[in-house]
Formats: structure tokens, sequence, C-alpha cells
């Protein structure tokens, strides 16, 4: 998948699309914006049905990239979706713990392989 | 910086770590090397090189891949990516994530070592004296600002660099620290001075949130407004002041984000951070000044 982003890398896994944050620290409001206006784009042409976020790379956010990306969440659930994020590191996920966001309004995975397995355990007939 | 500075080379193609190896060791430096990023990530520690020269095509663990991971480890090393041509935009995404600068590979003979030369100096004008920075017992500084949101980022570098030369604070607290200065630093100047309700971010994808503050941001008399950041810091406490010149809100009357009923909204968030990062938090009864102490293990 070709890739003109500034703050994404897109790329799938097991035909599920992984969206890799490149940028190390969300704080910056440049960075929040462009960073939203690209995963917003994103998601209104592409419309996935599932989608992964990776944080690797991400060692600081703010309360207004927490924003953002519940807007992504809407994004996704309007179409029906899920979305997952991964691989966050222990600061980053203490934000999202005592927002008492992990586990209700989002599903953090330690990896990408885990929130691939959980979302296409999903598309499987119960 | 003198020619015996410590470089790190990081190439996996041997003929060419030879040929670089060779071309630095003949300028004067003293060469470490390894053949990829993951190698790299192994033996790297600021005390131990004072540059990182790297390959952007390797295996494991790739060029770009070494500048993010020193980078989200706050490692303070430059780094210089070496690039064959055809990767450009891949240079461009390296500095974007803190790389120094590129050489291009065809370029190394004549561009590499100047190139090493001007950054090592560039480092050392931006560092202190370590000696100097070993008696540092405690810190009182004082900004005035306008409401420019991207001062804030440049403000907490200064504040992180204070933090790193009092010895005070692992690179983990200090993110913390970063994530709490942000939110507090933020709503000093957005919801404060300016007036500009974080509500309107679920509105348009927060375009009017952000056309709002643009506008404020020459319209007075909220132009006119500043914030106060004070630290005050020794070697085992730090505390930061903000002071906002708007009307101040009622703390009590924030509606609490861990309420099921609020997890969407987008109130109170930030304050929950700043308080879960923050050993200690203090408002005035006006709600125009927030002071937040952070109890520091040495680093």
């Amino acid at each position: 998948m070709s890739n003109t982003h500034r703050h994404l890398r897109i790329s799938t896994s097991d035909g599920i699309p992984v969206i890799f944050l490149t940028d190390v620290k969300f704080l910056e409001r440049e960075t929040i914006q462009g960073a939203q206006e690209e995963l917003l784009t994103y998601l209104e042409t592409a419309k996935p049905t599932r989608l992964i976020i990776n944080f690797q790379d991400v060692a600081a956010i703010s309360s207004e990239f927490i924003s953002t990306l519940l807007r992504c969440r809407e994004y996704v659930k309007s179409v029906d979706g899920e979305f997952c994020l991964s691989n966050m590191n222990p600061v980053v996920r203490m934000a999202f713990k005592v927002t008492k966001l992990d586990g209700t309004l989002v599903h953090i995975f330690d990896t990408v392989a885990l929130a691939v397995e959980a979302l296409k355990r999903l598309d499987q007939p119960q | 910086m003198t020619s015996s500075s410590r470089i790190l080379v990081v190439e996996d193609s041997p003929s060419q770590l030879l040929q670089i190896q060779m071309l630095l060791e003949t300028a004067g430096y003293s060469v470490t090397t390894a053949a990829d990023g993951q190698e790299a990530i192994d033996v790297i520690e600021p005390a131990k090189f004072d540059l990182v020269v790297t390959d952007l095509e390797m295996p494991r663990l790739d060029g770009l891949g070494l500048v993010r991971a020193i980078s989200s480890q706050d490692i303070d090393i430059p780094v210089i990516v070496t690039t064959a041509t055809g990767s450009e935009s891949i240079a461009a995404e390296s500095l974007h994530a803190g790389a120094a600068s590129y050489v291009p590979k065809d370029g190394i003979v004549n561009l590499l070592v100047p190139t090493i030369a001007r950054i090592l100096e560039l480092k050392q004008a931006a560092q202190p004296d370590p000696r100097l920075a070993r008696c540092v017992d405690s810190v009182q500084v004082q900004w005035k600002l306008h409401n420019d949101l991207k001062l804030v980022p440049s403000l907490i570098r200064r504040v992180g660099s204070i933090l790193s030369e009092l010895g005070i604070c692992d690179p983990s607290a200090r993110l913390q620290v970063a994530m709490a200065l942000d939110e507090a630093l933020v709503n000093a100047m957005v919801h404060g001075n300016l007036e500009v309700s974080s509500e309107l971010r679920r509105t348009d994808d927060g375009r009017p949130y952000t056309q709002q503050i643009q506008v404020r941001q020459a319209l007075a008399p909220y132009c006119d407004r500043r914030v106060t950041f004070g630290l005050h810091a020794d070697r085992s406490t730090a505390t930061f002041t903000i002071c906002d010149e708007g009307p101040g809100f009622r703390v009590a009357e924030v509606a609490d984000p861990t309420d099921p009923a609020n997890l969407e909204k987008e109130g109170g968030r930030g304050l929950l951070l700043i308080n879960t990062f923050m050993d200690k938090v203090i408002h005035n009864d006006c709600g125009n000044k927030i002071v937040m102490i952070k109890h520091c293990e040495r680093a």
C-alpha cells in the first residue's frame, strides 16, 4: 500500500489494516491536528470495519490526542466496525487506564498479533 | 568537541562499514561498529557515544527504526543517516523522527566528516559543562507566555533539560511530567485565557475549536492575557506553578470523566492526567492557578 502520510504508516496484517503512528510525542498541536486529519481522511475513504492502531514508537500523548482516537472509534463504529490499540508503553497505557477508557471504549493489546487475533475472533460464527 | 569523539557506525555492508570506519579513524574519531539497528540499540548509551552514523536499509532493525528507538527513549545522541539514491523519502521521514542530518552514500567521502564535525559542534554549543551541571543545587525560573500553543513543546523540552541537569527524574518520570505540563499549559492558554470550551472539539471533527482558538489569539481581551509558568526545583522536588488571567473555573464542578456517562465527553480528562502524573496538585479558589509537585528520584 502506498504511503503519503507524514504521521502514519498504513499496512495490513492478516487482511486487517494496521496504522503505525510515526511520531514519538503527540503533545504538540500541529502533530495532533496533522495526525487527526490523516487518520480521519483514511477512515472516510477506506471505511475499514476492522482497524488496529499501533503505538509502538509513541512515548507520550495528551488528552487531546485521546479525543482524536475516540473520534476514530466513532468513525469505525459508524460502519459497524471494531477498532483496537496496541503496543503501548506503560506511561501512555496509564493515561487510558486512569481515564477508564481501557477496556470500556477502547481495547488495548500488548502486540499487533494479539489485536489481530481478537479482531479475527469477531468474524468467526458464534 | 574534539576529533577524538566516539562515533557508533551502524552498517550491514562490511565493505561500506570498512570505508566509513577508515574515513572516520583517519579524521581522528574513535569508531565502534554495529551490523544493524538492533545491535546498535544493545550497545548504545549516551556515556559511550557522542554521535551515531547509520545506514537506512538493514536487517532486523533498520535505520529509521533505530532513529525512532533513540528518540522514544530520549537518548541524547545525534544520529546521521546515510542514504542510497531512491531512499530520499525515508531520509526525510528519519529527519522527522529525530535524525540530526543525512548524507547521501555517493557523498560519504566528501560530506560525512564535515557533517559530523558540524553536528558535534552544535551539540557541544547546546550542552552545559557537565562538571558545572553537577554543581547545580536548585533552580527557580519563571516565564510569561503569550497564548501561542507552539511555545508549549519548547517550554516542556526546556523544563526537561533543567530536570535532567539537576539529575532528577528518570526518563519515564520526565515523560509523565511532560504530559502533565502539556495538559496544564494548554488548559491555561485555551480554556483559561482564550475561554474556548473543550466541548467544541466534538463538533465537526474539532474545526470550530481550532478556529475559535485562532480568532481569540488575535482578539482583545483574550490576546492580552498571559500565562505565567514558574518552576522551582531542587535535587529532590520540582514544583510547577501555572497561572492564567482568565475568569477561572470551579474544579469541583468539572464532571468526573471516569463516570461511565461521561466517558465520551471531552472535559476533565486533562485534569485527571495531571493528578495521575504529579504527586500533589493544588488549585486556587478561583481556578486560574494550579500548583503541581513532583517528588523525584535521583535519575
